[in-house]
């Protein structure tokens, strides 16, 4: 898909956004990401899109799983969040919901009656090995918890995918498949119908892409800090029209783990560089948000996570922090809040957007 | 955090550490799950227990019968690939093909053991969470339905193997058990 590419590092520049009509959606840990960022700053957005995700705060289900705080949220992401053995050790949504209420009540996301008239998108594929349905299932049932009426929310479970977003390119991967880069195959544009949900009465997605990508600096926005874990860049989608002073809107797309474009895979405990090509600009070239933007005047903001892991903050995956390795306490951890270092660093480049 | 390098020496022995403190754990959570389940008895008449335990002893047989699917799999893969090795034109070649099948064995044998350390734990950690919403429950006075796992429990504390002075070398360490299973959604 050829589209004009800044060759510089730019930095975000402020566009006519339209404040508080702003998206988000993601896959895997983007999806828990997606359910986090939404909540903390419900006020800037209208609606959501969750690929094989859980509920808020997920990974605090549990927190006598181990005596040490990291150790039991790890545990708590992979055997509640991720691969329970039954439903009823799955995530238990009513409960994260009433943490979500408290939360909101301290200040630390927004209230959670913005929620209730936005729009929610949430998939589950049926043949996900890795983030279990029963575990998605929740999510929905989350927001329903948080008075969000059925009517909005769109709740897929009937396609047989693996965990992946699924686009209609004829190279990607075969659509029941559970295996990187988790891009798979399945004759139709996912992010077009997260699009078309979230906002109603878009055009159809254009053939052609009349704008830019432009690469930009994301250290500012988090100060250069190890600890969050994301890469020296980011990338948006501008189009044409925005760039010549259209209102817009902004849709904040986050990849999955070892989605990064600087994400090499590990061989043995160690990145192979010597062999493992970076998984390089797949998840902002191909999986089609940028044609269904640039005909409704969309920025579309892909916000890059890295993979860290060097006993300070262990995330070997480039996955967005879901499970708290970014909290400088882990015994007080903040990855969920408005003061998370990841959700106030893509926060702040929506705020540089105009959003 | 301490910012400060851990010494090359100590890494061995830290791990070390971190590992007696995971498999401690798993010990001192079986305790608890064991205790657990026997206060549960009260809730015996309440058939939705009884049918959610059938399900998490059918749920771990299915995966370990996964376990041993993808085990015979990759040990047949292996055997495939060995049968098919070509003749090698150089001595290096010859070396290389021979240590590329024994690595591959070698990376299904270690795949292997940390999916059942992983299975060992999903199993400990599902069974401790179902019981704490259980007697959640109890406590509540509510009948079926998906209680909060934050309740206080009676149950014996998890055995400290560790101490405080584990608990800042463990802060310290390099690497942790739980590489052997990431996080990767």
């Amino acid at each position: 898909m050829l589209v004009d590419t800044d060759a510089k590092v730019v930095s975000l520049k402020r566009y006519k956004v339209l404040k508080g009509q702003s998206s988000v959606s993601g896959l895997s840990s983007g999806a828990f990401m997606t359910v986090q960022l939404h909540l903390a700053h419900s006020s800037s957005f209208v609606g959501a899109g969750v690929i094989a995700g859980g509920p808020f705060r997920c990974a605090e289900s549990f927190r006598a799983a181990s005596a040490l705080a990291e150790d039991a949220y790890v545990q708590n992401a992979l055997y509640i969040c991720m691969n329970p053995l039954i439903p009823q050790t799955g995530p238990d949504a009513r409960h994260l919901a009433k943490v979500a209420k408290a939360c909101a009540e301290a200040g630390e996301i927004d209230p959670v009656q913005h929620l209730k008239d936005q729009r929610i998108y949430i998939f589950t594929g049926k043949t996900d090995e890795v983030v279990y349905s029963d575990v998605v299932k929740r999510t929905k049932q989350f927001y329903q918890a948080l008075d969000v009426p059925l009517s909005n929310i769109r709740y897929h479970d009937h396609v047989e995918a693996g965990h992946s977003i699924i686009t209609d390119n004829p190279e990607d991967s075969p659509l029941p498949t559970n295996q990187p880069p988790y891009i798979n195959n399945g004759g139709f544009m996912q992010s077009h119908d997260i699009l078309d949900h979230i906002y109603e009465g878009l055009k159809p997605a254009s053939d052609k892409l009349s704008g830019r990508l432009i690469r930009f600096d994301q250290t500012p926005f988090f100060d250069g800090d190890k600890r969050a874990s994301m890469s020296s860049f980011g990338y948006a989608y501008i189009p044409a029209a925005v760039e010549a002073g259209a209102p817009a809107r902004v849709h904040i797309a986050l990849h999955g783990c070892k989605q990064g474009y600087n994400y090499v895979n590990y061989v043995n405990g160690r990145p192979d560089t010597q062999n493992s090509v970076p998984y390089g600009n797949r998840y902002f070239t191909t999986t089609g948000y940028n044609h269904k933007a640039d005909s409704n005047n969309i920025i579309v903001l892909y916000p890059q996570a890295q993979g860290t892991d060097d006993g300070e903050t262990q995330n070997p995956d480039g996955c967005w922090d879901w499970w708290g390795y970014t909290s400088a306490n882990p015994n007080q951890p903040d990855y969920y809040s408005k003061q998370a270092i990841q959700i106030r660093a893509i926060h702040g480049m929506l705020s540089a957007l105009g959003g | 955090m301490s910012n400060e390098p851990t010494p090359v020496w100590s890494a061995p022995l830290l791990r070390a550490q971190k590992m007696q403190m995971l498999a401690g754990q798993l010990v001192g959570t079986s305790l608890r799950n064991e205790v657990g389940t026997a206060t549960l008895l009260p809730m015996s008449l309440d058939a939705s227990l009884w049918q959610e335990l059938l399900d998490i002893q059918h749920a771990i047989l299915e995966r370990v019968a996964q376990q041993q699917q993808n085990w015979w799999d990759g040990c047949k893969d292996v055997y495939a690939e060995y049968n098919q090795l070509k003749m090698a034109n150089t001595l290096s070649k010859f070396v290389e093909q021979e240590y590329n099948v024994v690595a591959q064995f070698n990376a299904l044998v270690a795949n292997q053991a940390a999916s059942w350390a992983g299975l060992m734990e999903n199993i400990h950690v599902d069974y401790a969470y179902w019981l704490t919403q259980k007697h959640a429950q109890v406590a509540n006075g509510a009948g079926g339905g998906h209680g909060a796992a934050q309740a206080t429990l009676t149950l014996p504390a998890l055995p400290d193997a560790a101490s405080a002075t584990t608990s800042q070398v463990v802060t310290k360490a390099k690497a942790s058990a739980k590489a052997a299973k990431k996080v990767t959604a």
